[in-house]
Order: C-alpha cells, then sequence, then structure tokens
C-alpha cells in the first residue's frame, strides 16, 4: 500500500532527516517526493510504503515525533490502487502560461476558473512578488482537442483584464531553450 | 519540469529582445513542370507552388500559436528559372517571374525567390535571357527575388557575366527611379551562392535538393546584444574570450527555436526539413541589430578600427553555439551586415563612419557581402562591376559566401538619404571613391581563374 504523506513547518535544517528516519524506522521505504520552501515555510509530499501496513494515524504520530509539539503540521492518506497517476491522460499536451504585472488580487483565482472550465490542469504553479510586480508561472495539462490559437488569445485577454502580460507557449520551447538533448531524437 | 529562470529567460528573449524566426522558406523544385508550351509552364508552375506551399500559412499561425513565437516572413524558394524557362526567350521568363509572382500574391507571402541563373563558369544563352530580363522582371513584379551566381572557388570569377548584371542593375535602377531604384533590393549577385538559402534575395532551391524543403532562418541581434550587456553589468572586466562564451550560449538558444519549428512545420505541410541557417538577421527596428552587437562589445562607432575584429569574433561564436544546437546547419550562417536593413549600420554610414571599403573588409569575416547598400545613381557599368568583383574574390579565395545587394539610387549623390520601407528600411547614399578607374580592367572581361587551394597564406 503507498501512502501520501504531507507536511508543512517552519524551514529549519533537519525536518527531512526527521522525516527520512521516522519511514526508516518504521521499515517503510520512500517512492517518491517533492519539497518546496515559500517565504520560509517548508513543505513537502512523500509517497512511501510500508511492509506491515501501519495505520494513518501511527505514520502521523510517528513522523510528529521528530519536530517540536505542534511543529509539525502532517496529514496523511492511503493511496487507493485503482487511483490514476495523473488527473489527466497521457494524449494531453503540456503548455506553460507565464502571467507578469502589478499584483492584484483575485488572477489566479480568475485564470484557475477559466481553465478548470476548459478541462486544463495545472500540473506546476510557481508565483512570486518582486517590487509590486507579480511573476506566475503555470505548467498546464492541455486537453487535445482544444484549440492554441483561441487558448492564447482567451487567456491574453484574460490576463489583460487584470492589467497583466499573459503568454501561452508550449513546454517544448523552453526545453528546446535549455536542454542539451536533440530535437530530432527526443529521449537521447 | 523546466526551471522557472529558463522559462523568463526565453520570454524575455521573445518579447522584450525582438527575436522571432525571420523567415521560414519553402524551396519547390520545379524541374517537372517544364513544358515546350508557355501557357503550359506558366501554368504548371503556378498551380505547383499553390499546392506545395498551401498549407504554409496555417501552419505558421498554428505554430505561432503554439510556441508564442513570431514567424515574421513565409517564403518560397523555386528552381533556378534560368533552367525551368531555358528555351521560352525573353518574353516566355517574363511570363514566368509573372507566374511566380502571381503564386505568391495568391499565397501572402511577401518574397518569392528563384528567378536565378548560375553562371560561375559560363553563360549559357538562357543564362543571358533571364538576365537581360531582369529589368523588366523585377520592375513589373512586387515579390519576385532574383540573383546570379557570378564566381565559384572551383570555377573562379566570371567577369562577363558580372558586367552584364551591372549593366543591368543601372536599367533596373533607372526603371525603378521613382522609389529610389528598390528594384536592385531585389537582385543579388554571389560568389558560392548556397542551395538552401532561406534569406532573400538570393533564395532558391538548388537542383541538389528535394522537391520540397523548409528552411529556416532566425533572428536575434537584440537578444545576442541584450545578453552582452547583462554580463557586462555582472562583470564590467568580461574579457573578449567571456563575450564569445556569451555569444555561443545565446546563439544555441536561438537556432534550437529554429530547429524545433522548422521541423515541426516541415512535418505539418508534408516537405522535408533543410536546415537552419544561423545568420542573425536584423531588421531596421532599434534592439534589433548587428551593428549594436557591435557596440554592446565596445566599438562606439561602427567602421573604427577594431570593427572587423569584433564582427569576426561574433560570427565564429555564432556559428559555434548553432552548429550544436541543429542538427541541419546551412545557407548562408554567419553575421548579416545588410546596411539599409540595420540600423546601427545605417547610422554608422550617416555618421560618415563606415565606408565602402570597411563594409567590404568586415565582409571577409562574416556572411553575406555588400549587402543593401546604396550608391549614386550615377556610377557607370564598370565601376559596379568591379565593386562587385571584389567582393566576389573575397568569397572565392577564402572558400565562403559572398555576395552584393547594391541599389544605384538615381538622381541621388553620396549622403543624401534613401528610404525604401519595411524590413529593407532606409540608409544614406555610400561616396564610391575612385569611380571609373577600374574600366580597363573591367573591360578585359572573361574569367578569372579557381584559385589554388593550397599553400594558405
Amino acid at each position: 500500500m503507498e501512502y501520501i504523506v504531507t507536511v508543512m513547518a517552519h524551514d529549519r535544517p533537519g525536518i527531512v532527516a526527521g522525516i527520512g528516519r521516522a519511514i526508516y524506522e518504521m521499515g517503510g521505504n520512500v517512492e517518491e517526493l517533492s519539497q518546496t520552501v515559500v517565504r520560509g515555510y517548508f513543505t513537502i509530499i512523500v509517497c512511501a510504503t510500508f511492509p506491515h501496513s501501519p495505520s494513518c494515524e501511527e505514520v502521523k504520530g510517528a513522523i510528529e515525533s521528530t519536530g517540536a509539539p505542534g511543529e509539525l503540521d502532517v496529514a496523511v492518506r492511503i493511496r487507493k490502487p485503482d487511483e490514476p497517476l495523473s488527473a489527466t491522460p497521457p494524449s494531453y499536451d503540456h503548455f506553460i502560461l507565464t502571467l507578469f504585472g502589478r499584483d492584484r488580487p483575485g488572477v489566479i483565482y480568475h485564470m484557475a476558473s477559466y481553465l478548470a472550465s476548459h478541462g486544463i490542469n495545472i500540473t506546476d504553479l510557481y508565483g512570486r512578488t518582486s517590487d509590486g510586480e507579480f511573476t506566475i508561472v503555470l505548467e498546464l495539462s492541455v486537453p487535445p482537442e482544444l484549440d492554441p490559437r483561441k487558448l492564447k488569445h482567451d487567456l491574453e485577454e484574460l490576463g489583460r483584464s487584470f492589467g497583466m502580460s499573459a503568454h501561452f507557449q508550449h513546454e517544448n520551447l523552453f526545453r528546446a531553450t535549455h536542454d542539451l538533448r536533440s530535437l530530432a531524437m527526443p529521449g537521447v | 519540469m523546466v526551471r522557472t529562470e529558463d522559462i523568463l529567460a526565453t520570454i524575455r528573449m521573445i518579447h522584450e529582445e525582438n527575436f522571432d524566426v525571420r523567415t521560414v522558406t519553402m524551396g519547390i523544385s520545379l524541374l517537372d513542370c517544364r513544358s515546350e508550351d508557355i501557357g503550359k509552364l506558366c501554368r504548371r508552375i503556378y498551380e505547383r507552388i499553390l499546392s506545395r506551399a498551401g498549407k504554409l500559412r496555417d501552419a505558421c499561425e498554428a505554430l505561432t500559436a503554439k510556441y508564442g513565437v513570431p514567424i515574421v516572413n513565409r517564403r518560397i524558394a523555386v528552381t533556378p528559372i534560368s533552367l525551368i524557362a531555358a528555351g521560352h526567350g525573353h518574353e516566355g521568363f517574363l511570363k514566368v517571374a509573372h507566374a511566380l509572382d502571381d503564386a505568391a500574391c495568391e499565397l501572402g507571402v511577401d518574397l518569392i525567390g528563384g528567378y536565378t541563373a548560375l553562371v560561375h563558369k559560363g553563360m549559357t544563352p538562357d543564362d543571358k535571357t533571364l538576365i537581360r530580363s531582369l529589368p523588366e522582371a523585377l520592375s513589373e513584379t512586387e515579390r519576385v527575388c532574383a540573383s546570379v551566381n557570378a564566381a565559384s572557388t572551383a570555377a573562379g570569377i566570371n567577369m562577363d557575366a558580372i558586367l552584364l548584371v551591372s549593366q543591368m542593375l543601372l536599367e533596373l535602377a533607372h526603371r525603378t527611379a521613382e522609389r529610389d531604384g528598390f528594384g536592385c533590393a531585389k537582385f543579388v549577385v554571389f560568389a558560392n551562392a548556397p542551395e538552401d538559402n532561406p534569406f532573400m534575395a538570393g533564395a532558391f532551391n538548388g537542383v541538389g535538393e528535394a522537391e520540397c524543403v523548409v528552411n529556416v532562418g532566425v533572428s536575434g541581434p537584440g537578444v545576442v546584444k541584450g545578453a552582452i550587456e547583462r554580463s557586462k553589468e555582472m562583470n564590467p572586466d568580461l574579457s573578449l574570450g567571456d563575450i564569445a562564451e556569451v555569444i555561443k550560449t545565446t546563439a544555441f538558444r536561438l537556432t534550437r527555436i529554429g530547429e524545433l519549428i522548422g521541423r515541426e512545420l516541415a512535418h505539418m505541410v508534408g516537405a522535408k526539413f533543410g536546415i537552419v541557417d544561423l545568420s542573425l538577421a536584423p531588421s531596421p527596428k532599434v534592439g534589433d541589430s548587428v551593428g549594436e552587437i557591435l557596440q554592446a562589445m565596445g566599438i562606439e562607432a561602427i567602421g573604427a578600427p577594431g570593427s572587423t575584429a569584433a564582427l569576426a569574433l561574433l560570427t565564429d561564436a555564432v556559428k559555434k553555439g548553432g552548429l550544436f544546437a541543429s542538427s541541419a546547419v546551412g545557407g548562408l550562417s554567419g553575421a548579416f551586415v545588410p546596411v539599409s536593413e540595420d540600423i546601427g549600420l545605417s547610422a554608422a554610414v550617416s555618421a560618415g563612419h563606415l565606408t565602402i571599403e570597411k563594409l567590404e573588409a568586415m565582409t571577409s569575416v562574416c556572411s553575406v557581402g555588400l549587402d543593401m547598400i546604396a550608391v549614386p545613381g550615377d556610377v557607370d557599368a564598370e565601376t559596379l562591376a568591379a565593386l562587385i568583383a571584389d567582393e566576389l574574390a573575397i568569397g572565392v579565395v577564402n572558400h565562403k559566401t559572398t555576395a552584393v545587394r547594391i541599389i544605384p539610387v538615381p538622381g541621388k549623390k553620396a549622403g543624401e538619404g534613401v528610404v525604401f520601407g519595411g524590413l529593407f528600411g532606409g540608409t544614406t547614399v555610400m561616396d564610391v571613391r575612385n569611380a571609373g578607374c577600374s574600366h580597363r580592367f573591367v573591360r578585359h572581361g572573361g574569367r578569372i581563374p579557381a584559385p589554388l587551394t593550397s599553400l594558405h597564406n
């Protein structure tokens, strides 16, 4: 069984070591993980397997005990075997949407609502504010039947309504400019 | 997962530094369009071009939407017309020029190249007919571009062809006098013409090419200039070797986009992917100039001592970065210095910093030659021919492509301004010094023999 664990805490050295130790001492193994830090706050999502199938509460308790009391917010769920690994099928295409402009409330809400209404999934999202300028980069999984011309037009229009410039581009563009692998032979 | 900083760097290239795909040029073979009936020949040419390039506009629009990279021009290059219209005489050649123009107009492409003769060793009667038809062909059509290959490293320099071309250039300038001799901007004379060049006016689909090919030219002088300036801001003590590294990395990124779009476009329109031309094509916009790159490298007045060395550094670094980025590099692949089309170079001519002689020296280390320069309209054919021969000699001896696209501007003297408009830009008429002093040399005619290819010194 696969356990999905998330941990959130104020960042300090040793959090990952603690989580790793707790999983290791329970006989578990980490299958996949991703960690990030925003404004000094650490968050991690881990997929782990355990041979003896502990309860979620046991896993949660073991990880919490590696921090000071109340320091780590831990949540644990068991992944059902029939749950798909991706929210969208492999036939979906991958685009990057980038927005620049003055920070205003509601930008993410309205952009994400538009994307959701078209069945577009956000697979990665990053945003930061610097000198009052907001930059958001979204990786999108786009249904193949949607016309990129229309999406580009709509997203640019929507961005403009918030005073932001929006750029909607296929991810291969960025792979081409920053990845040394040959374009002629994908996977090399 | 693509790194956010990489995404932002690519977006800056496109939206702040004028990166674009300058041209996608579809090469189309017309060899099997030939017919004894000129009407049938023209009809076949028109239909062939429309059938092969019919999907080009849609495909370009779809790719522009997909990648957010502007594709500025769609163009067509055909088999040299001297081969296709051979035997049809002066009127026949003109009819073919009009058929090409009509096809380009119908497709909405701005230029169609291949009204071409390859005469580096000798001229057939049909080659002469094509060259003699240039004044009419290029003044009566809007979009047709012509070229003549008058020299090669293997054959030498055909001085008879160059003199004939020069006489025709003067007549063409006269016929388009109301547009400052603009007809001549659609003609280029080459040494070692490449068969897969995507850039106009010299694009044609060589006889060694496939039936339908997509070749791509990118533009990114602004990106290179921006990269140099940012690097200098971070480290004012940057050495020229460091600057070359910055240019190499930047050229890699630019070329990869050309490669990505070229491959996908070729697939979409059912053509073979030909080449990416690495040349940094400038445009008359501020921030899109090869001249400005030299300024960013510290050459304050373009044409000043150091200009040739700086251009050599730039061209070499562009090639090194670009070669790794593409599996199919070709065309001209260097750095263009088209004077009227580059705001930095054009300003240097106006200010008197850049002369024909210095420009000629600079072209020995870049591509493509004396490009888009305006000279006084009263220059004589022999002087023009001698000027062309000098530039072609640089190409022939150095095993590279060089070319001349020169506009004698009727009624204008050195120092006067001309405006061609659009991507052709504008410039100041350059002084041709010592005009008339090369007549006897040119009038000897014949062919300058091919150069020795050993004892390189």
